[in-house]
């Protein structure tokens, strides 16, 4: 929003054209109730996604659109999907430092086929 | 996400592995819905629901205030109406009342006794697609000293069971004098009751259609001690999918009956564990966990079918061991790394070959350290600290804040302490940051010497992993 706070502060982008996504979405969202034992129990609500072969992507292994690679480490990184076909896909979790975890969903467009999409990676907080 | 609801203190919060606590709408405008039924003491009965993304939870309201120190369980239809039975305090009645939805809110509606005879414990109940509503339970007969499961059922919405609260219902295991323990599931019409039998055996029974004319008992597992650590659940193509975590076999196994026959008995996981739940993505059975991870701390584990194996992961982030646990000690000015030692229960190997002790004098550092956020430590000392101090820190991104951990002071004295930093992993601090320690990058909680130790404690294991347990995993309907 405030493009002179976000240049001073060294906010970085990149875009990552073309990222092929074969991570498949064989994975179930999980809810639960758990108990934590001890001198009081605690009774605790577990949400998760699980299974599936989710793709590990780490930000040092992605090329931006002007052929450098990018930094082993992003501070509090925001990763945004831009879909090049019409096979869906999606973030697993929460990106970390050092990269994040991608799938495809499996449906219409067909079991094998990968999605394609941009990656437009952000710094939200440079620190 | 992981969220603290509530403490509790009766004896099984939410209750044993076959029992039901945690149901999901599945359509209509509150599709997505989760609503939860748990002890929140020995006699009180609360609901609580909370909408996705699940952060927000309403304050747990007491429906029930004359329960039984013993769980409860229920069952969900697809308006969103919930069915429940527990046992009541006063003369260990079976007692079933519905919770009616309607705009949004459960209704209590009027209790039915079921049964008035002997005692009932560990009720289960399960609904059919007709509305027949069928509850199981381990009957005491105080005449014999001796358990049973008996099953009665109700074919006008739960106002009369069987011929009456004095009607025990059909027995469907031996009569024993180890509490035995039940679920039961629909596949189709047909009922299905998997039962544990003198600890050690579990057996199924089927009735095929309406009635009182059930099958031969089929063995599904015999093995020690499988107890109330076994639950079922139903495939899509209407296969019953069961999870077993027998104590004395150091091992969670699952086996499916497709109606005619056993699939073979597969090992999930060949280590100790326990308060499995099961549920099918289509024909995909998942398994759910409680593994042992040493020193009586257990871990929310889940495995899910692929090909004829299993594969196995950690269930919540920030739950489980250690990425690394550094040893820093100042008058040697060097880190040592004890991330394995910290994950095993080894005796007395934590420790920084310098001092030979975890910390010892001020400006000794013990750094813990997570690819995600984490809320706990079990920290297991072969040898106790003595007269020292310790300050607990996280880096915010600009410097070390110190905080005093959610469940109090600790400077390593006790042997045995699950130290909560903060309540949950959900509310750990919004400014934690990753840092890189010894060229590490992690979310780092360290414990930072401030006065000497004059006996310095020595670690065996330090984990992020609470004593977990008593499982209990959404449902929808069928």
């Amino acid at each position: 929003m405030n493009l002179t706070l976000d240049y001073l502060r060294g906010s970085r982008r990149w875009s990552v054209p073309g990222f092929t996504v074969w991570g498949n979405a064989q994975s179930v969202e999980v809810s639960f109730l758990g108990v934590e034992a001890g001198g009081v129990d605690r009774v605790v609500f577990g949400h998760n996604v699980i299974g599936g072969h989710s793709q590990d992507v780490k930000f040092v292994d992605l090329v931006d659109s002007k052929g450098n690679n990018l930094p082993e480490q992003i501070s509090e990184p925001a990763v945004i999907l831009i879909p090049r076909n019409s096979v869906p896909c999606f973030l697993i979790g929460k990106p970390s430092s050092a990269g994040f975890k991608i799938a495809r969903a499996m449906g219409a467009s067909g079991a094998s086929a990968h999605g394609l999409v941009d990656l437009l990676i952000m710094e939200v907080n440079p620190g | 996400m992981h969220l603290l609801l509530n403490t509790s203190t009766a004896s099984k919060p939410t209750g044993v592995s076959p029992q039901r606590k945690l149901f999901r709408l599945d359509y209509g405008p509150y599709a997505g819905r989760l609503v939860c039924l748990y002890h929140v003491s020995a006699s009180e009965i609360a609901i609580g629901w909370a909408d996705p993304p699940y952060v927000n939870w309403t304050e747990p309201v007491n429906i029930i205030d004359d329960a039984a120190d013993y769980p409860c369980s229920a069952c969900i239809d697809a308006d969103g109406n919930l069915y429940v039975v527990y046992t009541e305090l006063s003369n260990l009645d079976l007692i079933y009342f519905k919770l009616a939805f309607s705009a949004g809110v459960w209704v209590t509606g009027s209790p039915v006794t079921v049964l008035s005879t002997g005692s009932a414990y560990f009720p289960v109940i399960e609904r059919s697609d007709d509305g027949e509503l069928c509850g199981a339970f381990a009957y005491y007969d105080s005449g014999q000293g001796t358990y049973s499961i008996n099953i009665k059922t109700s074919a006008d919405g739960g106002s009369t069971w069987g011929s009456g609260p004095t009607d025990t219902g059909i027995q469907l295991s031996d009569s024993t004098t180890e509490m035995p323990f039940t679920a039961l599931n629909f596949t189709g019409p047909i009922l299905n009751a998997v039962y544990s039998q003198n600890r050690s055996d579990l057996y199924l029974r089927r009735r095929e259609s309406a009635g009182e004319n059930w099958s031969s008992p089929v063995l599904l597992l015999q093995n020690d001690y499988i107890d109330s650590d076994f639950a079922c659940a139903v495939s899509n193509d209407l296969k019953l999918g069961i999870a077993a975590c027998p104590s004395g076999a150091g091992a969670a196994y699952f086996r499916e009956f497709d109606g005619v026959g056993l699939s073979g008995l597969q090992t999930l996981v060949a280590e100790a564990a326990q308060a499995p739940q099961i549920f099918y993505a289509g024909a995909r059975p998942y398994v759910i966990f409680a593994q042992a991870s040493g020193n009586g701390y257990y871990r929310p584990r889940f495995g899910y079918k692929d090909a004829n194996s299993f594969i196995v992961g950690d269930l919540l982030d920030g739950v489980g061991f250690f990425d690394a646990a550094l040893l820093f000690n100042n008058s040697a000015g060097t880190f040592e790394d004890r991330t394995a030692e910290a994950a095993e229960t080894d005796p007395a190997d934590v420790y920084h070959s310098s001092s030979g002790c975890l910390i010892s004098s001020t400006g000794d550092i013990l750094y813990l350290g997570s690819e995600v956020k984490f809320h706990c430590a079990a920290i297991l000392l072969s040898t106790a600290g003595v007269g020292g101090a310790a300050a607990w820190e996280y880096y915010d991104g600009q410097q070390w804040q110190s905080f005093t951990p959610y469940s109090g002071v600790y400077h390593f004295d006790a042997a045995d302490k699950l130290v909560y930093f903060w309540k949950d992993v959900q509310s750990s601090p919004s400014d934690w940051q990753g840092y890189p320690v010894n060229s590490d990058k992690k979310f780092w909680v360290r414990a930072r010497v401030d006065g000497t130790f004059s006996i310095a404690p020595v670690g065996s294991q330090i984990m992020a992993i609470p004593k977990f347990g008593l499982l209990a995993a959404a449902r929808g309907i069928r």
